[in-house]
């Protein structure tokens, strides 16, 4: 199986819901043999990063909402 | 029960170690094995060490009133404690864990930078020797508590300097060691061994490497700011220069927290070992747990002022460091689950290194069930810097950390040694580790509730039952410590008998295809693909 020509996938919502399984640690077997196969690690790092972005900001969105100016 | 299989490079083994014998054998040494021996051996040493502090100041807070310190001496004792455990004990530990078995377990012949490894181990001694001998130097060792904070680190004598001098040697062999466990493990893999096929102990520690370089360095600004204010005229954390005291908390916690899972993934990353092999089912979830290890890595960096909530800041930031803490629970409650999820149903048998692992799980889930009321704000309020905190932490360290180093011990000593250990002896250890454990910390608990703060030698009379009883629990845990001594010499001398290659039958990971012990140089010749194909089935992972 390692052998095959890894198939990139240029989908991004693949890396981003790869990291979000991975976050809450709930991802079907056979979708995770699949994220083996069609993402890079340089995929997973940049969605890891965008994910950890996104975060941060929603955090801050929703602390400032709760928060009286 | 033993399955036999023949180690591919046996013939070259045992007839090819030549290496320096006596004192220089160790002073020279760039064999991994060696070199995890003396890491081994420090941590133990040091574990002692601050051990006998740690004694020290149960006796003093045995009763009300001064007994036995001065109060100065006291502080110096709960410093250097604090120090000495983390810096000394748990994190050497670990890496001394990651120099025996890391080559092992991936099929490298040794680790990447073999003489760097050498240095790496041998500053510690030296830092080591100037946190000790500054109890006697004019002024007393530090006793800023282990977090050194500003002003109090910039106005004492010179057991400071002489600390910071020592947390800067420590940091240099930290960053050198994670540097050498990252190229190991990125270039030195047998072929075959994906990084997906790596045992997740090489994963956690591999991850604790990235995050020691990027923390540690911290660490040393944090201290050498303190330096430059105490000598060079700087004001970096004095108001009355213009800085600012809470500047170094920021500094320090930026670093502190991330150096919370640098001393806890790698004892998941034993845990992980271990539960499979004694559960005899693979590991559940084992892509989860690498996921799950390093969102608890990101988010490490995101959380700091959870340390701080007591100092002063906007609501907003309190509200946001409080919300990234509570999440924090989620990937790691993943981590207990698919532990749990592995023992479930499987054939499970409870030798000493699995009776450890599951002291780990239970205990460690009440550490981080206490860091979670201690993440709210509200209530941190009350209980920051309360005997609550203490037990909070020596849950997640003692029960955490230093359990899971011990179920290392006792599921690795047969290869490390080549005999089995005293299984009676080891369950005993066990027990008597468990039973001491909680009757040491579980009472802190209450002390903290009432509103017993932290580091005084002194306290008022309606806290002294439970501190009579952490004090008794304290000695009792800590002189118990002498059964894992007794049985780790013992298994050095012969033990109860030559242990097999493969003594543990659920165990698929490289090393157990070596003989017991393992041999000077081991993976000359990579294991073959068929070998670690096999292995990586038997482990579920593809």
């Amino acid at each position: 199986m390692d052998n095959q020509p890894p198939k990139p996938s240029m989908n991004p919502f693949k890396a981003i819901g790869a990291v979000l399984a991975a976050f809450t640690g709930i991802r079907r077997g056979k979708d995770s043999k699949g994220d083996l196969q069609k993402l890079s690690p340089v995929q997973i790092i940049l969605a890891g990063l965008i994910c950890a972005a996104v975060f941060i900001g929603s955090l801050i969105l929703l602390v400032r909402s709760i928060v009286p100016a | 029960m033993t399955t036999v299989t023949h180690a591919p490079d046996l013939p070259h083994d045992d007839h090819h170690d030549h290496h320096p014998t006596g004192l220089a054998r160790w002073l020279t040494a760039t064999n991994h094995k060696d070199i995890g021996t003396l890491y081994l051996w420090f941590a133990f040493t040091m574990f002692i060490s601050g051990g006998v502090l740690a004694l020290c100041i149960r006796l003093e807070l045995f009763s009300p009133g001064l007994q036995f310190f001065r109060p100065e001496l006291f502080n110096q004792f709960t410093t250097l404690h604090g120090l000495i455990m983390v810096f000394g004990a748990i994190m050497p530990a670990f890496t001394g864990l990651a120099n025996w078995q890391i080559p092992l377990m991936i099929g490298a012949p040794d680790m990447a930078f073999a003489r760097m490894n050498n240095w790496s181990f041998w500053l510690l001694p030296p830092a080591a020797l100037l946190l000790m001998i500054s109890f006697v130097v004019p002024g007393g060792a530090a006793a800023a508590g282990w977090t050194l904070y500003a002003p109090l680190s910039t106005q004492m004598g010179m057991g400071m300097d002489l600390t910071i001098f020592a947390i800067h040697i420590m940091g240099i062999s930290s960053i050198m060691g994670a540097i050498n466990i990252v190229t190991t493990i990125l270039n030195m893999r047998a072929p075959g061994m994906t990084m997906m096929k790596m045992p997740m102990f090489c994963w956690t520690t591999l991850i604790t490497a990235y995050l020691l370089i990027a923390v540690m360095p911290v660490l040393a600004g944090a201290v050498t700011m303190v330096l430059t204010d105490r000598h060079f005229g700087t004001s970096f954390f004095n108001a009355a220069g213009g800085g600012d005291p809470v500047l170094y908390q920021h500094v320090f916690w930026f670093f502190g927290h991330p150096e919370v899972y640098i001393m806890a993934l790698p004892a998941f990353g034993v845990v992980s070992q271990v539960i499979p092999t004694f559960s005899r089912k693979p590991l559940f979830g084992y892509h989860s747990m690498v996921y799950a290890t390093s969102s608890i890595a990101i988010l490490s960096f995101m959380v700091w002022a959870h340390h701080m909530y007591s100092v002063g800041m906007p609501v907003t930031a309190q509200l946001f460091f409080m919300y990234a803490t509570t999440l924090i629970a989620v990937p790691t409650g993943v981590k207990v689950f698919n532990w749990i999820a592995t023992m479930w149903q499987g054939s499970m048998s409870l030798e000493t290194p699995m009776l450890f692992a599951i002291g780990f799980v239970c205990l460690f889930t009440l550490g981080g069930l206490s860091g979670v009321v201690l993440s709210i704000a509200a209530v941190d309020i009350q209980l920051h810097d309360t005997y609550y905190v203490v037990a909070h932490f020596h849950y997640v360290l003692v029960a955490g950390a230093l359990f899971s180093l011990f179920s290392a011990v006792y599921y690795w000593l047969p290869k490390w040694t080549g005999y089995m250990y005293n299984e009676k002896m080891g369950k005993f250890h066990f027990w008597w580790s468990m039973i001491w454990f909680n009757v040491t910390f579980f009472p802190m608990h209450f002390l903290g509730l009432a509103g017993m703060p932290r580091r005084i030698p002194d306290y008022a009379t309606q806290f002294t039952e439970f501190n009579t009883m952490a004090s008794v629990g304290a000695m009792m845990f800590g002189f118990g410590q002498l059964i894992l001594l007794y049985n780790v010499i013992h298994a050095i001398r012969g033990g109860v008998g030559p242990a097999p290659q493969r003594p543990w039958e659920g165990a698929h990971t490289l090393e157990w295809e070596v003989p017991s012990p393992a041999p000077f140089h081991t993976w000359e010749t990579p294991p073959p693909v068929e070998l670690v194909d096999k292995l990586s089935a038997a482990q579920k992972l593809h």
